[in-house]
């Protein structure tokens, strides 16, 4: 059987992204509604959490990764002359690395 | 840019649009809203987290209109690529394939996501 880019990375990502951004999105907005931290300081103490940390940090990579492939099928689909297609891929690339960047140093800025 | 010379029909008012349509282009429509937010979900987590006066900050940018405005179309792009996406999950692990599931399935998507739009509308416009 020859490898081809069939598309079932992608497809695999997507699925697996949503999913586990389905969960954080569903808790985060759960807590946020029912036992809201009382201020900024209990705020910045449960984001500190290195659980909750870890779990927002994964939500990041998880929405980023997300949001890439759904983007990208976006583009493929809309943006037919090449070289313009291309621009808009790269650009989003850049803009969804530098998001990480600066969400990683948000969360690890947070000290517990 | 059309290379083949074959005939082209996108009059998107000719062409009909079943629930299932709907329910997809509007998917797409709450995703790409969704990424174009993600800079300001940034900026809102870091604001919030960076003491008491960023904190406030974002307590206070959340009370003006443009900002509320926002979050609504923002809340109602969240609940329908959620709804959608976990209808399009359902149908990778088989279910709800037959057409009438399908279009049932779609419909009460969309009709979801615009509750969601109500609730949200009514709770930060009120």
């Amino acid at each position: 059987m020859s490898r081809r880019a069939t598309g079932l990375r992608a497809w695999v990502v997507q699925r697996v992204s949503a999913a586990y951004l389905a969960i954080f999105v569903l808790a985060l907005a759960g807590r946020l509604a029912f036992a809201p931290p009382a201020d900024a300081a209990a705020w910045r103490a449960w984001v500190a959490d290195p659980w909750v940390n870890a779990a927002f940090g994964l939500a990041l990579a998880a929405l980023l990764l997300h949001a890439w492939v759904g983007v990208r099928d976006v583009l493929l689909d809309y943006v037919r002359p090449t070289g313009l297609r291309l621009a808009a891929l790269a650009l989003v690339a850049l803009a969804l690395a530098a998001y990480g960047w600066w969400g990683l140093r948000i969360l690890l800025g947070v000290a517990p | 840019m059309r290379r083949n010379g074959r005939p082209v029909f996108l009059d998107l008012r000719a062409i009909r649009m079943p629930p299932g349509a709907v329910a997809s282009i509007l998917h797409r429509i709450s995703g790409l809203l969704l990424f174009l937010a993600i800079p300001g979900l940034l900026w809102v987590l870091e604001r919030s987290l960076a003491g008491p006066e960023g904190y406030a900050t974002v307590h206070e940018a959340f009370g003006s209109w443009p900002v509320r405005l926002a979050l609504v179309l923002l809340l109602w792009g969240l609940t329908h690529h959620l709804l959608a996406g976990l209808r399009f999950l359902l149908m990778d692990l088989g279910a709800g394939h037959a057409l009438a599931a399908a279009r049932a399935s779609a419909r009460v998507v969309t009709a979801a996501g615009l509750l969601g739009l109500a609730v949200a509308a009514w709770g930060l416009l009120a």
